[in-house]
């Protein structure tokens, strides 16, 4: 469904845009979602906020939310394992963070993207029972729902993603058939 | 490796969540939306190539038929003259034999003219040979001839 992006001129090629760094820089634009007809026109008017700017946004945050895992730690966790794994964890969180930031970021890695956010996902689902079970868990009701509340968007990507494999499916059996 | 309880509710219970996350990414992949363009055009596309795959079925079998009948007649006349060629020459082998072993009277037996025609040998070609013998003479060895040196000079 998506149209197909291609670059200037001097950003084509198999070796000639990796050359210099701007040229670098000009093909990665033209396969990111930032480039001018990486959403389809009838998609625009939820793609574009959703796509451009809510999901990016909410990767980097998943990025620096797993950073500061490692860095000050998570208390909910540390109560049930112990302190190097829960260092491993975060360090995993933001690996798998960055991967979803790519998927977001240059479409043709959605099945990264998609195994990414099902991860985080089970990060997210870990850390939200780690909270349920913790002793003082009456005092951490908010912050379940908050974390509930940080599932919907990898859900609603997911669902996404989904639509996509199912449309660019058929666009295939189409054309396949088409050919005759 | 042994996992506390609480350990074990969050890992089943994050699994539970992320399992519940790819069904609803399975059911989006596979979910039919009638409504869709695409979907639409899938259908049409599909009942189009089937109906097209049925003609072009037909047409290429009868094309292909009308083609190959010609070569079909062939094969079968071809097929038709080898049993016949193989009659004749067995007939003709007992005719041979027999005589051999009658004491060979008379002169050898030949297959007949139609026999020889059906085999494709050109009768013509047996009447120049009567004609004009092949110098078998030159092929037969003859001692008799004028001796010659080792080095193969006339003495």
């Amino acid at each position: 469904m998506r149209a197909l992006v291609k670059g200037p001129s001097h950003a084509r090629g198999v070796l000639g845009p990796l050359s210099t760094a701007w040229g670098l820089v000009l093909w990665l634009f033209w396969r990111s979602i930032w480039a001018p007809g990486s959403i389809p026109p009838e998609e625009r008017k939820w793609a574009v906020p959703l796509k451009r700017f809510a999901l990016p946004l909410y990767d980097v945050v998943l990025v620096f939310g797993g950073l500061f895992a490692v860095e000050s730690g998570v208390p909910a966790l540390t109560r049930i394992i112990q302190d190097p794994l829960a260092d491993i964890l975060g360090y995993a969180f933001t690996v798998v963070a960055v991967v979803c930031l790519a998927g977001i970021a240059f479409p043709k890695l959605w099945v990264y993207e998609m195994i990414a956010k099902l991860v985080i996902v089970f990060f997210m689902g870990v850390y939200l029972f780690a909270l349920i079970v913790t002793p003082d868990s009456g005092q951490r009701d908010f912050i379940s729902a908050i974390v509930v509340l940080s599932l919907i968007l990898p859900g609603f990507r997911l669902w996404i993603i989904g639509t996509e494999a199912r449309d660019r499916r058929l666009l295939r059996a189409i054309t396949t058939q088409g050919d005759l | 490796m042994t996992f506390t309880s609480a350990q074990l509710i969050a890992l089943v219970g994050g699994g539970g969540l992320a399992g519940l996350a790819a069904l609803i990414t399975a059911i989006a992949v596979l979910r039919r939306d009638r409504n869709s363009d695409l979907n639409q055009r899938f259908d049409q596309t599909k009942a189009l190539s089937d109906y097209i795959d049925e003609r072009v079925d037909e047409r290429v079998q009868a094309a292909v038929e009308a083609a190959l009948k010609p070569y079909i007649e062939k094969v079968e006349a071809l097929e038709k003259r080898e049993m016949s060629t193989k009659s004749i020459l067995y007939a003709y082998f007992t005719r041979l034999f027999g005589w051999d072993e009658g004491g060979r009277n008379g002169s050898v037996p030949v297959p007949s003219d139609s026999e020889l025609r059906t085999l494709g040998i050109d009768l013509a070609a047996f009447e120049m040979a009567e004609k004009q013998l092949p110098p078998v003479h030159l092929f037969i060895a003859d001692d008799t001839e004028t001796p010659t040196q080792q080095n193969g000079t006339p003495a």
